[in-house]
């Protein structure tokens, strides 16, 4: 349950054996190719050409992804209109597979797969334009209908639009409102028609008036009718919308076609992982020094899982030279965080969102997780939710089995509802049902055996005000004696003991001074003696290393003054109380109304109060599980952390670690737990 | 009824009113900036919903002082007649939570939803956005424990 210790894999291989050993390395997932030494200043292989094959393919997966996704949104909204009923609606899941692989399990399914998955990729691509062209024609056509509207109403073929021997024709629009410029100057044998929108016109006169008819339609700003098709205007539009309805079957029959290709929405996924790999493989190599012939790769690898490593790059390049080393000082090693079952979602989930420690630093986690869990079920603080909480992630957990660490965080906040449980059973928790209607029932009387205080009860809220406080306290010694134990490691041991351990001796103190204001402790003036103590301790930590007496005078006042932050960040765990007492009342509220609605309405009354019931609790857990789940937070990170934590390390990402569809097997764990057993895994090579 | 039941039924009105309006104009603000991100990529709907939903506990808050204070003056069996020193004391209890609410859903709605236009960009960091918007809530949570202290704890039916 630490930072666990790293080692340097350097090693220097044959060009040839560049993929072995990669392909090694992502199997085993224990190592992180690092920048080669001197990267800047050595020979090193250009695999550009590599590089952008491998992101077309990604990006062809891509494409297929989204298409799909656009082929089921169509084909959904298609089923729901009247315009095409029955299509049979396959799934498609695009969402990341609760599955771990081998990666060799992949590579062989890959290389089983690949051509046809191209193939079937490239089907899409097809598709895809030909949907591209159906879409471009039909916009063609409706635009063309639209130009067509303004001569629906002249049941003349446009072919037939031109200048006889002795009559000229004249079809076309002009600007709206201009028609009383035609009708007025037009002569007498002209024949002048409107369209019912009064924007387009036929005009029909004698050969020796077209000019003057001409003159007049220019002054309406008349344009000619661009068509010229041997066809009405009605016969075109009905040619038209024929036209764009078969374009509607054709898109609906490929969209069809395409949904054939959802079966294969696994297969292309591991495909995509597959490359995805490869992008990450090629970019480990661009860091690495090498010649036309030879390269050299420096990885991390977890000090347990190093052998491993060794013997399994051996196997598969029994040419290759490794070095095994310990990291030097100023190496930027990445942190892996090796935690137990309780530990670790919460230093996933918590820690890690804030930062994972610098490689040798304390590892927060068991306290985070500690403190977490004992906070969650104080703020929630109803044992029926808690119960309700753990049930449903421990359910989910048993059902879904997620692999690898993707259920953390619905592990944590099961955990945290057994807190709930503990917490909401001594605050007499259940639903919010007040202690009267418990002690009705001996289920209730025996529930409240357990418990200890009411927060609801007059003086009893200012007891769980303490408490709250208390735990503050607590865990602000705690960040301080981390703090300590932290420069204490560094060396700063006078540091380490006057400015840190002083502060635990102070709170220390308060607390006893507490325990004897209240009765519990006979300890007189002990508990002054000891905050005292700490103050001194603390004045003198203030002076420390500094010789000019009015800079030492101005270091003891900054310390103390300190103080105000302190005890600012202890009133910060007020929330802890504030936050127990809102699910509680809202919870009463909910109760209140329910039973409100039994007593006004007879019978339907029962119905309509366990609706009202079960959606306010529902309401009042989700809302104060989002509540509580960030002030936990931010009391670790504010409160907490900034006594002691940076956070600036590095998360330890071997290769292969990083996927985005399935997860892929590997042999972190593995590795540390048969660290005895090596002879084992000397004699079964290929296991 | 006398005037100081009144003045204690004034105190629980202003608490769930005053920070009802600034829940309500937090998860305004977030609200409009949460739909602008959905607009563009709908997967990020419930990413946004979470921080759209963080201003709105000030409401929540003060609707729970009102509802203490209500308990107190005994709305559901026979309001207690409480005089007008008691009144204007329950008026006064009232009221941190009151103003704390009122401004702090304001300011909590903006922090929410810079923490949005965060999500938009990367969606992987929204954690950090929903702890800084809940920086701003710690305040409004120190009015709510005020009030709870000030209105629960006297005996106010008792006071002349």
């Amino acid at each position: 349950m630490a930072v666990a210790a790293m080692k340097k894999l350097t090693l220097v291989a044959h060009a040839k054996d560049k993929r072995k050993i990669l392909k090694t390395l992502v199997g085993l997932g224990t190592a992180e190719v690092a920048a080669s030494k001197d990267y800047d200043k050595t020979v090193k292989c250009d695999d550009a050409g590599l590089r952008a094959e491998v992101e077309r393919k990604l990006n062809r997966v891509s494409f297929a992804f989204s298409f799909m996704k656009d082929t089921h949104r169509e084909l959904n909204k298609l089923s729901d209109g009247e315009k095409a009923p029955e299509i049979p609606l396959e799934k498609l899941n695009l969402k990341r597979e609760n599955k771990l692989i081998e990666y060799d399990d992949m590579i062989s399914e890959v290389t089983e797969n690949e051509h046809d998955l191209f193939s079937i990729i490239s089907d899409l691509e097809d598709y895809n334009t030909r949907l591209t062209d159906i879409k471009t024609e039909t916009a063609r056509l409706t635009h063309q209908n639209e130009q067509l509207r303004d001569y629906l109403d002249f049941d003349i073929k446009f072919s037939s639009v031109k200048d006889t021997q002795r009559v000229a024709m004249f079809l076309g629009l002009i600007k709206g409102g201009k028609k009383e410029i035609l009708l007025e100057g037009a002569t007498q044998t002209a024949v002048l028609k409107f369209s019912g929108s009064g924007d387009g016109v036929f005009a029909m006169c004698l050969k020796e008036e077209k000019e003057q008819i001409s003159k007049l339609l220019i002054a309406a700003d008349f344009s000619r009718c661009p068509f010229t098709q041997d066809f009405t205007a009605k016969e075109l539009t009905d040619k038209n919308n024929q036209r764009i309805n078969e374009l509607a079957e054709a898109r609906l029959d490929i969209y069809k076609q395409a949904a054939s290709a959802f079966k294969y929405a696994y297969e292309l996924k591991v495909l995509y992982d597959y490359y995805f790999i490869e992008l990450a493989k090629l970019d480990a190599l661009a860091r690495t020094a090498a010649t036309s012939k030879a390269f050299v790769l420096e990885a991390w690898v977890t000090a347990s899982a190093a052998e491993l490593t060794q013997s399994k790059i051996k196997e598969a390049a029994p040419s290759a030279e490794i070095f095994v080393s310990d990291p030097q000082k100023g190496d930027p090693v990445p942190t892996y965080i090796r935690s137990n079952k309780f530990v670790s979602p919460f230093g996933i989930n918590v820690t890690a969102m804030y930062g994972v420690p610098k490689y040798g630093e304390l590892d927060p986690n068991p306290f985070v997780a500690f403190f977490y869990f004992l906070f969650f079920g104080f703020m929630l603080g109803d044992a029926g939710y808690g119960i309700i909480l753990s049930l449903a992630c421990f359910a989910y957990l048993l059902f879904r089995k997620p692999v690898k660490n993707s259920g953390s965080f619905i592990l944590m906040f099961g955990l945290c509802g057994l807190s709930t449980i503990l917490w909401g059973a001594i605050f007499g928790g259940w639903f919010s049902i007040e202690s009267q209607y418990l002690q009705g029932s001996a289920i209730g009387r025996f529930l409240l055996n357990f418990k200890l205080i009411d927060p609801l009860s007059g003086s009893q809220a200012l007891v769980m005000f303490g408490m709250a406080l208390g735990l503050g306290v607590i865990q602000i010694a705690a960040g301080f004696f981390l703090s300590g134990v932290t420069k204490f490691r560094a060396n700063n041991k006078l540091d380490a003991i006057f400015n840190d351990f002083s502060w635990v001796v102070i709170l220390l103190g308060f607390i006893v001074l507490v325990f004897d204001l209240l009765g519990i402790l006979k300890t007189s003036v002990a508990g002054i003696v000891i905050a005292l103590t700490g103050l001194a301790m603390l004045i003198v930590g203030g002076a420390l290393g500094k010789k000019n007496p009015v800079k030492m005078f101005i270091g003891a006042f900054k310390n103390v003054y300190g103080g105000i932050n302190v005890f600012a960040d202890i009133l910060s765990y007020a929330r802890l109380f504030g936050l127990g007492l809102t699910t509680g009342v809202i919870g009463m509220v909910i109760n209140k109304i329910g039973a409100l609605i039994i007593d006004l309405i007879p019978y339907a009354g029962y119905a309509i109060a366990a609706v009202v019931l079960l959606g306010g609790h529902a309401f009042n857990l989700l809302i104060n599980l989002l509540g509580v789940y960030v002030h936990n937070c931010r009391l670790q990170y504010v409160e907490f952390f900034g006594k002691f934590y940076g956070g600036e390390g590095r998360a330890f990402a071997p290769l292969g670690s990083k996927t985005k569809y399935v997860y892929l097997t590997d042999k972190l764990e593995t590795a540390n737990n048969t660290k005895t057993n090596k002879l084992e895994i000397n004699n079964n090579p290929t296991k | 009824m006398t005037l100081g039941t009144f003045l204690a039924l004034l105190g629980a009105a202003l608490s769930v009113g005053l920070a009802g309006i600034g829940s309500s104009i937090g998860v305004g603000t977030a609200g409009r900036a949460a739909a602008g991100v959905v607009s563009e990529d709908p997967d990020k709907f419930i990413k946004c919903l979470i921080l759209q939903l963080i201003p709105g506990t000030q409401g929540l808050y003060g609707f729970i002082i009102g509802f203490l204070a209500l308990l107190k003056i005994n709305v559901f069996a026979g309001v207690s007649q409480l005089s007008l020193a008691a009144g204007l004391g329950m008026l006064a209890a009232c009221l941190p939570m009151a103003i704390s609410g009122l401004f702090s859903g304001i300011h909590q709605g903006k922090v929410a939803a810079s923490g949005i236009a965060l999500v938009a960009k990367k969606p992987e960091e929204s954690t950090k956005a929903i702890v800084m918007s809940a920086m701003v809530e710690t305040y409004a949570l120190l009015g709510l424990i005020a009030s709870f202290l000030a209105v629960f704890l006297p005996n106010y039916a008792a006071m002349v």
